[in-house]
């Protein structure tokens, strides 16, 4: 597959992950860059083109943490908002049902951040659309820890969703 | 694999379990397994529901992400003032509908799933590029995200097409939330139908009736209602005759 057509492909997914880290916008599109960068060095070097799209996220997620812990250090916070994402086209629904709606994202992305990390992680890459081995490979847990972690993170967020 | 849930003395299937059904992350006799199980226990059938219905909704909260909520919080905020509802709350709306129950392959996407993605081009760019008839294959990664947010995993690939909301040739993205599957047999509105609509609106744009945005806007928020206003007509059919018909966007 071309570069261009994984930039294509993962560039805004890549974006949306990396500001899930509280890395705003600005700074996750220099985080992608460099990450395609990498990927140009790891092609140029005619290493393993099996499975690019996760070894992006993998490089992805570790210069996000990379980048987070840095901005900390010179700022002392974490930096924007995690979760951040880029703006849709508003859904054209009725105002009642944009504020039902828009209150259990809310709701939900509220527990989502509270999280803890590894289990933020595997929900951010599993609606990334990545499988289950790439979600292991990325964080460093086994196939089954991923599942746990995940089924774990569901239940948090179902107790939230009935609150 | 199985669980007591609820202390029932009935054993079902974990969590997780369902969660790699719903993920497509079983195989061979798991899956077998998980499957039959899950065909003959009302318990397990209906917390597998459950579990797509969150997992879903879950993946679009974060995708769409806090900025949007915050600014559809204060779009409402804003709505709720000039009504003077300064008094609603959480405790005065009606609960979300299940949305399992809209989860469909339908005429029209849902739209918290698919509102449309642009990506940064402009209708000078879109209009001079030779290959805009070149719709790109959607990877399977993306695919496989849009089916399980529709519950249409188990669907088959003859019955639907997955379908850009915006297509790339007014400037949408290659995005799950750009993308939904869309019926190859619907009688009325089907994907020939959006097509016409592509076309009249790119020949609109291209020729400087109508702002790119506008465009955008349009076919994102509801492209049938789209179709039957630059159309002026409430049933698909007929292209007007003032305008020569481009060649076909897909072959």
């Amino acid at each position: 597959m071309a570069v261009v057509d994984l930039f294509a492909e993962c560039g805004s997914p890549l974006r949306r992950y990396v500001g899930s880290f509280g890395i705003g916008a600005p700074d996750s599109e220099d985080v992608v860059q460099d990450v395609f960068v990498s990927l140009f060095c790891h092609l140029r070097q005619g290493k393993s083109q099996h499975n690019l799209r996760g070894w992006l996220f993998t490089v992805a997620h570790n210069l996000a943490l990379k980048h987070r812990a840095r901005i900390a250090r010179r700022r002392g916070l974490a930096g924007a908002h995690p979760l951040d994402a880029g703006e849709p086209l508003a859904p054209a629904t009725n105002p009642e049902q944009e504020l039902a709606h828009a209150q259990r994202q809310a709701r939900l992305l509220r527990v989502l951040r509270a999280l803890p990390a590894l289990d933020r992680r595997c929900v951010c890459l599993r609606a990334e659309g990545l499988r289950y081995r790439e979600i292991a490979e990325i964080t460093g847990l086994s196939l089954g820890g991923v599942a746990k972690s995940l089924a774990r993170a569901m239940a948090r967020l179902e107790n939230a969703d009935e609150c | 694999m199985n669980v007591d849930r609820a202390g029932s003395g009935v054993a079902h299937l974990r969590d997780e379990d369902l969660l790699r059904l719903i993920d497509d992350e079983l195989a061979g006799s798991e899956l077998d397994a998980v499957r039959d199980h899950v065909d003959v226990c009302p318990d397990c059938s209906a917390r597998l529901a459950r579990l797509q219905l969150l997992s879903t909704d879950t993946s679009a909260a974060y995708r769409v992400g806090a900025r949007y909520v915050r600014a559809a919080r204060l779009g409402v905020a804003i709505v709720a003032t000039m009504v003077g509802l300064y008094w609603v709350e959480a405790a005065h709306v009606a609960p979300p509908t299940p949305i399992l129950a809209t989860l469909r392959i339908s005429d029209l996407p849902v739209t918290y799933l698919t509102p449309g993605v642009t990506r940064p081009v402009t209708s000078t760019e879109l209009c001079e590029s030779d290959n805009w008839r070149d719709t790109p294959k959607v990877p399977a990664a993306i695919k496989h995200v849009v089916l399980r947010e529709y519950g249409a995993g188990y669907i088959a690939d003859d019955d639907f097409e997955l379908d850009y909301l915006i297509t790339p040739e007014l400037g949408g993205a290659m995005d799950a939330q750009n993308l939904w599957p869309e019926r190859y047999t619907s009688a009325t509105w089907n994907a020939h139908v959006k097509d016409d609509l592509e076309q009249l609106l790119r020949q609109l744009v291209c020729s400087g009736r109508l702002p790119l945005e506008s465009a955008q806007r349009d076919i994102a928020r509801n492209w049938i209602a789209a179709y039957k206003r630059y159309f002026r007509t409430d049933r698909p059919g007929g292209w007007p005759a003032a305008l020569p018909r481009p060649l076909p966007l897909r072959e």
